[in-house]
């Protein structure tokens, strides 16, 4: 059964994916440079992509696609904007209140860091994120890789999917992504989201998940 | 007529255009009532105004008690915040009652109801999984019940019909079965008062009436019209006896009133005075008397807790029967409350068998199962305690491999011969390094309210916990068989689970930073429905190695199925 959901499947929509395998990294980088902006590449063009591989994995696991990377800056810029702005409102608000000295340097050092920590968010962290955010479709189903620290690996086979939708915030459709969620009949994990891949692709997925739902129940 | 928009409820013309019911031209010999055409609108029994009225005052418990209590005291303001609640509901009551009304046509259950806002509820009937009952005290005296609608989906119950008379329901429940071209299960009379004779004429000329021949042939086949219903477990009043021994239950139910009790008692603004209780007590100024009348309580409190126990369990599960019928279990049980509950077969996910301490020695267990399809701990009800959570509430352990051969046909359950792998060898050092942890945290803790020699706490603390968390990861093991996973754990409470390969969800694994330095994961599958077996698959510090190698081999596995 689950040889037949994987034939079926258009590969040509997923081809164009930068995958993490070293053979393929600089040609598929070629590839996607049309859509990515030209910041995003040149990031991904170091060697980081391949350098933590989540375990000796097998190589058709792929990368989401590096918009992911502009959206979040974005994303994440417009938080530093807002927090430096209030920062800069709380430490003034301390100033005209004759707050004590040891008060304003320790509000000074605490607002600094959070602004830095946010400023660290913005530009590092989303091409962290991106390179461990991995997916791939096999005979089994759909597999995620995601996390840095707390590493989460999860799959769902072709037929325990319930239905799948795709969702796009105000940012994500400025860089033309979207939000891929799988709804299974279970629990815990009864919804497992793919971030950052592209919104025809996501939408494509999504139709042929629905195509393949099992008409019998699955519980 | 499942095109008719909402609100077409009353109309007799569109029922009358429908064929006549098949059942009812040959069931010659069946009451009036019962032989009514399925398609015409049903209406709730009359007494419905009294349930009805006790669950609005129920839900409006306490404005009424206090409301009550005020009233009795001649304050007006409380008579009238009495009237507020009561009025409201004796209305809702009644307006309930007059436009609650439902009918079985062209595969579905149309329920509607509502005044100003008026609500059609459609269940199509192949989509209804049970039609469970419960009955108290009251209900039996008027030979009513409660009607439970339920799917496989959402939480709550599709439909509730509150209150409909025993012989409805049998009309209901075979107008449901039949639609759903599966026979209804043999009515039994200890049950069900009315008594409906299924004789195979019925339902042949039903099938040939409604359904494509070569269907109902089939159907035919592969239902045999009378169902072999059998009896699979008959709980003695002793096994009741000695489970409730074993349980906590009486511990819950005393804590439960005497929360109630301090709760009612200090709105009065009462102070406590239990010097009364000198009177009947001998002079307690020896020490040593003192200590012996403690001990003395403490064993009489305890006896008392575990009667406690042995009469919940007896009120709950009295005359308990487990059936086949075809591919669905039905259960029944109560002293009182009567409830009696239906579990299609295939729709058991996850069956999880318990045993404490205490029920272990006894040779005592109980089976609890999951099914898809809700049963979240909030929403739960009598039916769903009972069929999930206390599918069967005991059973000496000896008999639990044939019984989950009913459950699962085919699979012989032998835990014993499982290969049961291990947790990791060094989660052992790392439990217990969390233990010394917790223990060295607690220095400062007793330090701080005891004094120095509430370091000692530590001293205490640090070789329990210390041995304890070398037990608790001894007995984690899991075990990858033909059919499934299974799991056990725990020293005290055991608890041993089952799941199965076609009913797993998803895999996932998880490593934090932490795992990674142990080299370690945690492994864990998701199922339909998670809750009343209270034992999740979910197994921590496992080898990474061979956490990732079994992920691998489950997900092939469930995906196979």
């Amino acid at each position: 059964m689950g040889t037949r959901h994987f034939n079926s499947f258009p590969y040509s929509i997923c081809m164009h994916q930068p995958t993490n395998d070293p053979q393929n990294e600089s040609g598929s980088s070629v590839e996607r440079s049309p859509i990515a902006s030209a910041d995003s590449v040149e990031l991904i063009d170091q060697d980081s992509v391949v350098a933590t591989p989540v375990e000796p994995s097998p190589k058709d696991f792929r990368l989401i696609d590096p918009r992911f990377i502009p959206a979040e800056r974005l994303s994440s810029l417009i938080l530093l904007i807002v927090t430096t702005l209030g920062s800069i409102v709380v430490y003034l608000a301390m100033m005209f209140s004759d707050a004590d000295q040891i008060f304003m340097v320790l509000a000074a050092v605490g607002l600094t860091l959070l602004c830095l920590s946010l400023l660290w968010n913005t530009i590092f962290w989303p091409q962290i994120e991106y390179r461990h955010i991995q997916w791939r479709l096999s005979e089994v189903g759909l597999e995620i890789r995601r996390g840095v620290f707390w590493k989460k690996e999860i799959a769902i086979p072709w037929a325990r999917a319930q239905h799948a939708d795709v969702s796009q915030g105000p940012l994500q459709r400025m860089f033309e992504i979207g939000s891929l969620t799988i709804h299974t009949a279970g629990t815990k994990n009864s919804s497992v989201t793919i971030d950052g891949l592209a919104h025809e692709q996501a939408v494509a997925l999504r139709d042929e998940i629905i195509r393949q739902r099992k008409e019998s129940d699955v519980v | 007529m499942s095109s008719d928009p909402p609100g077409h409820n009353g109309d007799h013309s569109a029922a009358s255009d429908k064929p006549p019911n098949p059942f009812a031209a040959t069931n010659s010999n069946s009451t009036p009532p019962i032989a009514a055409p399925s398609d015409e609108d049903r209406y709730l029994h009359p007494i419905s105004l009294v349930f009805s009225l006790i669950g609005q005052i129920k839900s409006n418990l306490l404005p009424a008690l206090f409301g009550v209590l005020g009233a009795a005291n001649g304050n007006l303001f409380y008579i009238f915040l009495a009237l507020i609640f009561l009025i409201p509901s004796i209305a809702i009551s009644i307006i309930r009652y007059f436009t609650v009304r439902y009918r079985i046509s062209d595969g579905e259950l149309v329920v509607n109801e509502g005044l100003f806002f008026r609500r059609t509820r459609t269940v199509p009937v192949e989509r209804i999984q049970n039609v469970d009952l419960v009955q108290g005290v009251l209900h039996r005296l008027f030979k009513v019940a409660e009607v439970r609608v339920e799917t496989a989906s959402g939480t709550k119950p599709e439909a509730v019909l509150n209150v409909l008379s025993l012989s409805q329901v049998e009309l209901l429940r075979r107008d449901v079965f039949e639609q759903k071209k599966i026979t209804p299960p043999i009515v039994d009379t200890s049950t069900s008062l009315s008594s409906v004779s299924l004789d195979p004429e019925p339902v042949d000329a039903s099938a040939s009436g409604r359904f494509p021949e070569e269907e109902a042939s089939e159907n035919f086949a592969a239902h045999p019209n009378v169902l072999e219903t059998t009896t699979l477990l008959k709980i003695p009043l002793a096994w009741l006896a000695k489970a409730g021994l074993a349980s906590n239950r009486g511990l819950i139910m005393v804590s439960v009133l005497l929360g109630l009790y301090f709760q009612f008692d200090r709105r009065q603004g009462r102070d406590y005075d239990f010097s009364f209780l000198s009177q009947w007590l001998p002079d307690l100024s020896n020490p040593y008397l003192m200590t012996a009348a403690v001990i003395a309580a403490a064993i009489i409190g305890l006896i008392l807790l575990r009667l406690l126990g042995v009469g919940w369990y007896i009120l709950r599960f009295f005359g308990y029967q487990l059936r086949l019928s075809g591919d669905d279990f039905k259960i029944s049980c109560g002293l009182f409350t009567k409830v009696s509950a239906t579990v299609p077969r295939k729709r058991i996910q996850f069956i999880s068998i318990h045993s404490n301490y205490v029920s272990r020695l006894m040779g005592l267990s109980s089976i609890r199962i999951e099914t898809a399809g809700g049963a979240s701990s909030e929403n739960e009800n009598a039916t769903t305690t009972v069929s999930r959570r206390w599918f069967i509430p005991v059973i000496p352990t000896a008999d639990v491999t044939e019984i989950i051969g009913k459950l699962r046909p085919g699979l012989h359950w032998q835990p014993e011969q499982y290969n049961w792998q291990p947790l990791s060898p060094k989660a052992g050092r790392r439990m217990m390094r969390i233990a010394m942890f917790v223990s060295l945290l607690l220095m400062p803790i007793g330090y701080y309210f005891l004094g120095v020699w509430g370091c000692g706490v530590t001293l205490i603390a640090l070789p329990t916990l210390v041995a304890y968390a070398i037990k608790k990861s001894r007995s984690m093991q899991f075990a990858r068989t033909a059919f499934g996973i299974v799991y056990r754990s725990g020293i005290l409470t055991r608890k041993i689970s089952l799941t199965f390969f076609e009913k797993i969800q998803a895999t996932k694994i998880v490593q934090t930073p932490f795992d990674r330095r142990w080299g370690m994961a945690t492994l864990s599958v998701d199922t339909a429905a998670a809750g009343p077996a209270d034992h999740t698959i979910d197994i921590k510090y496992l080898d990474a190695d061979l956490a990732r190698r079994e992920y691998r081999e489950i997900l092939l596995a469930s995906a196979q199925r």
